[in-house]
């Protein structure tokens, strides 16, 4: 069974250094909760390198990076196992966080706020001291590995009321805050994933930071890191800056006219 | 038709009224000059006119004789739409301008040649400038465009330019423009250098001379800035100031100061690289005294060009062009700026001595011993040693406390670099003036405030507590609310409002009834629709590992249970009177039936009072309380009452929403703007205390949601209500949509 294991995990051992430009000590704080074996909570608007963090801090860990992404539909079973029928036996498939505890692997469940609630309760041992695994089926206890680190991940900024994280969960990590960096720094990351030129780059940073000021104005969210380099990558792409903004950008944010009629004032006061 | 039994058909047409004959005779013979058949089609319309009002369809039989001439009578009917719409917006005046000029007014805009309103372009325009910014600003009408760094006055219509487009594209140049005079701190340059200024004016014979120098200099200074800043509004602006520049004129024969005023703000707006500056009259005139006037300060220049433009011969006038130079109303501005650091410096005072507080008390209990304000005072020390590093690190802020690195609330950050920015500096006073009130500890305006708790009756008053920041404490037993009911008035409101919302009502209706029916295969069922493949195989798996397999084999398709309890609290205080007012009314009935919709269960309750000791409490509808015809009376009956008092209401709220049995709870807030009662429950304090409620009920399980109607989104919102727990809306007229649709997103 070992065997399998190990040959199922190398796919999420990450191999090359993924850029992550820190903007305070959160590189630090993740090493530290890593260290003492906390589990982590990375909460922050979509698109502003959550996931990128979680990928660098694997690669500085050298461990495997085991990302679920949350849905309503998923179940228990689907986090810690279950049993297949394989050519008329039974067989038990370690579902991923067992997968991870087993192997000392990182579990990230992305989006946790997505799954149902009963579901995440599962993780509530593994988050304390103990750091075990029961699992039903298979009548066994799983002490996790010491290499073991969960994180989680959510956006406080969806409005819905339905989806809040519980504080019986929430109270159970190290939380690390992340938001948009800084105008410079951003430049800095778009030049870097897109290859662009930098007053283009700034530009188009720029028009992101106006989308942000809408925030309190009815757009629900600003335009993430994550779309600037979308619309200069369409840019580099030989598409005009216009389209490619509003393609890349605004359309992506908001059906409203009235913000998207605001929004085309301002890609044209900038390009 | 002969025109005595078309006037016999008028009659009859306007009947029962009875006009004046001797209005209509005179009307008749102008009408008479007109040939039968538009005579006919003028008076056609009549009908639809006349019960709008009297005058309004005399005024438009009148006109209609001139102006029938200018277009086919085919467009008649237009023309009358159009008026009839004026005259509902505007009233009688309008419509009559309108009808006045019918080439400007009505003709103009056919042919694509149309000036356009603020009012049309103004949401656009208060989320571009909110977006170009990063905050928010008023707007307001005035004759020539100027800011008060606040506020941007604009001119209400703009027709400079034949098309619409272009007028469009002046409006959101100016904005820009007085923008950027803010951010190029002129007006806080010229408010440290104290009364100066209109003395720096006044010292100049020529006074407007010197003052239209100083405006083309701080433009020039601007449209230079704007053209790195934003490049693309520089690219299109360009040509609309080369227009207006070219508009200025001579007044007399004499155009030596006409041509070099053009000249210099030619040179402003020129693309870039030198001009030929060889060929400008400047040059000769002691111009190259001025050296390179864009650079330098403004002030610092005005005394070299005026000298310059004085020996030139004649005057001139600048038309459109003093859109571009627009109005510097200093005295305004200082009043605003000065305000402003007021309430920064009360807010940063405010917040550092509630931090200094904490820390303080932090400290004392681990240390059982000694005085908060020794302590507070060692913290200052360390603050204002700390702020040195500050300076250093452009990182968090953080003040050292101890030896340790402590972080200051990201709000508080925020503020100091705010003041930082706008003074140079954060002055000791300030963090001096922390100091004193975090000593101090208890209100000081709690002893004048004990005045009677009179009025009270033991039926139906809750007793709650307040909470005040200055003392990082509860008052206890502060307020009393008593709850009341609203009694129903008879009137056609809400019929009207459904009336005048039937397409939106429609449509929300559809969206919650798709909310209502949003069905769900839930799988793991003991009985169902389908076979639940998933469980299946798990089933089996278990089976053939010897567990004993579930049951559970089939997926079903359910309506997902929508188990929401929501209550709306309104505020009824006195500045929610006229068009706020009317439309949270018309807000709630469509919100009502579309709630019925789903089928939540909601109540709503509107709230105002005076003093503490008078909070009062509306129903209007209570939870489990049908939706019908009383609870409509009532909501037709919410009206203007006294002031805003937040705190208790929406702690009673919360304890209503406790006692029931839902899954999630809600507590939606529609308000005009900040908490405010008669006594001192106003500012930071209101603020605050309006904060720890919605703290206290997010504390109990009750989520909340604000909706702010205002002119802008004020920073203390975000503060009051948390993040993301709040929308503000400025568009009065769209607050029914969006309040439902803000419910939805909500829920769903």
């Amino acid at each position: 069974m070992n065997a399998p294991l190990e040959c199922r995990l190398e796919e999420h051992r990450i191999t090359s250094e993924p850029f992550f430009l820190p903007r305070a000590n959160e590189i630090e704080i993740g090493l530290a909760a890593n260290a003492n074996r906390l589990p982590l909570l990375l909460k922050g608007p979509t698109g502003c390198g959550k996931t990128r963090f979680m990928q660098y801090l694997a690669w500085r860990l050298k461990r495997p990076l085991i990302t679920v992404s949350c849905h309503d539909d998923l179940s228990t079973s689907d986090l810690v196992g279950r049993y297949l029928v394989k050519s008329n036996e039974a067989v038990w498939q370690d579902g991923p966080l067992t997968l991870a505890v087993r192997a000392g692997a990182i579990c990230y469940l992305d989006e946790i706020v997505e799954a149902r609630k009963d579901t995440t309760v599962v993780i509530h041992p593994l988050t304390d001291d103990r750091r075990e695994l029961p699992v039903e089926k298979l009548g066994k206890l799983y002490s996790a590995s010491p290499e073991f680190m969960l994180a989680v991940s959510y956006n406080p900024g969806y409005q819905s009321v339905l989806k809040d994280l519980k504080p019986s969960t929430r109270q159970r990590f190290v939380s690390l805050s992340f938001d948009y960096p800084s105008a410079e720094m951003e430049k800095d990351i778009v030049i870097r994933e897109s290859g662009i030129d930098e007053e283009m780059a700034i530009k188009v940073v720029k028009l992101a930071t106006m989308t942000r000021s809408l925030k309190e104005s009815g757009l629900a969210e600003g335009a993430s890191t994550r779309l600037i380099i979308q619309t200069v990558r369409l840019i580099s792409s030989g598409i005009d800056t216009v389209s490619a903004c509003r393609a890349g950008m605004l359309e992506s944010l908001t059906d409203d006219p009235e913000l998207l009629a605001a929004m085309d004032e301002m890609i044209f006061a900038l390009f | 038709m002969e025109l005595s039994e078309q006037k016999k058909r008028f009659y009859e047409s306007v009947s029962p009224s009875r006009p004046n004959s001797w209005e209509v005779d005179e009307i008749f013979d102008l009408l008479s000059e007109l040939d039968e058949t538009t005579r006919e089609a003028l008076l056609s319309h009549v009908g639809a006119i006349w019960p709008v009002s009297h005058s309004l369809c005399f005024a438009y039989l009148a006109n209609g004789v001139k102006a029938s001439g200018h277009f086919p009578i085919e467009l008649l009917g237009e023309w009358v739409r159009l008026i009839l719409s004026l005259y509902e917006k505007n009233g009688l005046l309008g419509a009559r301008q309108f009808m006045i000029d019918v080439d400007k007014f009505f003709l103009g805009p056919m042919r694509g040649e149309a000036g356009v309103g603020f009012e049309e372009i103004r949401a656009r325009m208060v989320l571009y400038l909110r977006g170009i910014s990063g905050r928010s600003f008023q707007f307001n009408i005035a004759k020539l465009p100027s800011t008060d760094t606040r506020t941007v006055f604009l001119p209400e219509f703009l027709n400079t330019f034949p098309g619409k487009k272009n007028n469009i594209l002046l409006y959101k140049f100016l904005v820009s423009l007085q923008w950027g005079h803010v951010e190029s701190r002129i007006f806080s340059e010229v408010l440290d250098q104290g009364n100066g200024v209109q003395e720096q004016f006044s010292r100049y014979p020529d006074r407007q001379l010197a003052i239209d120098l100083f405006s083309v200099l701080q433009f020039v200074k601007v449209f230079r800035r704007l053209a790195l800043e934003l490049p693309g509004l520089i690219r299109q602006g360009r040509d609309l100031c080369v227009g207006l520049i070219k508009r200025i004129a001579p007044s007399g024969v004499e155009k030596g100061k006409c041509v070099a005023l053009q000249k210099l703000l030619m040179q402003g707006v020129r693309t870039e690289g030198p001009g030929d500056e060889a060929s400008s009259p400047l040059t000769t005139g002691g111009w190259e005294r001025i050296g390179d006037p864009w650079n330098a300060g403004v002030f610092d220049v005005l005394p070299d060009l005026y000298a310059t433009f004085s020996r030139l011969s004649g005057s001139y006038t600048l038309g459109c062009a003093s859109l571009l130079l627009g109005e510097f109303d200093f005295a305004r501005a200082r009043e605003t700026i000065r305000l402003r650091r007021e309430e920064d410096k009360g807010k940063f005072v405010a917040m550092l001595a509630g931090f200094l507080e904490q820390q303080g008390e932090q400290q004392n209990k681990e240390s059982e011993g000694g005085n908060v304000p020794q302590s507070l005072q060692e913290n200052l020390l360390l603050l204002m040693q700390g702020k040195q590093r500050e300076k250093s690190s452009d990182g968090k802020k953080s003040i050292l406390l101890d030896n340790e690195g402590l972080e200051v609330p990201e709000e508080l950050a925020a503020l100091i670099r705010e003041i930082a920015t706008d003074l140079g500096t954060l002055p000791e006073a300030y963090v001096q003036a922390a100091a004193g009130q975090a000593g101090r500890g208890v209100n000081k305006r709690e002893s004048d405030s004990h005045e009677e708790v009179a009025g009270l009756s033991t039926m139906d008053v809750h007793i709650y507590n307040e909470w005040d920041y200055r003392r990082a404490g509860y008052r206890t037993d502060w307020c009393s609310l008593s709850e009341k009911t609203l009694h129903p008035v008879r009137s056609r409101f809400v019929a009207t409002t459904l009336e005048k919302y039937k397409p939106q009502l429609n449509k929300l209706r559809r969206q919650f009834e798709m909310l209502r029916t949003r069905d769900r295969f839930i799988k793991r069922r003991r009985h169902g629709d389908d076979i639940d493949l998933d469980a299946l195989i798990e089933a089996l798996g278990d089976s053939r590992a010897g567990l004993a397999a579930s049951d559970r084999l089939f997926v079903q398709l359910l309506r997902d249970e929508r188990d929401i309890a929501a209550m709306f609290l309104v505020d009824m205080s006195n500045s929610t009177e006229g068009w706020v007012g009317v439309a949270v009314k018309e807000a709630l009935v469509l919100l009502a039936e579309a709630l019925e919709m789903v089928g939540d269960r909601y109540g709503i309750y509107g709230f105002s009072g005076m003093r503490r000791s008078r909070s009062e409490l509306f129903h209007i509808k209570h939870l489990h309380e049908p939706y019908g015809a009383e609870v409509q009376g009532r909501i037709a009956a919410i009206g203007p009452k006294e002031y805003t008092r937040m705190g208790p209401p929406i702690r009673h709220l919360t304890k209503k929403l406790q006692e029931t049995q839902s899954n999630v709870r809600l507590l939606v807030v529609i308000s005009d703007g900040k908490p405010e009662d008669y006594d001192d429950y106003k500012g930071q304090y209101a603020i605050e205390d309006t904060r720890k409620a919605l703290l206290e009920a997010r504390g109990c399980g009750v989520h909340s949601f604000c909706i702010t109607i205002d002119k802008s989104a004020h920073d203390y919102l975000a503060h009051m209500f948390g993040r993301g727990n709040y929308i503000f809306v400025d568009e009065v007229l769209s607050l029914p949509a969006k309040m439902a649709e803000m419910y939805r997103l909500l829920t769903s």
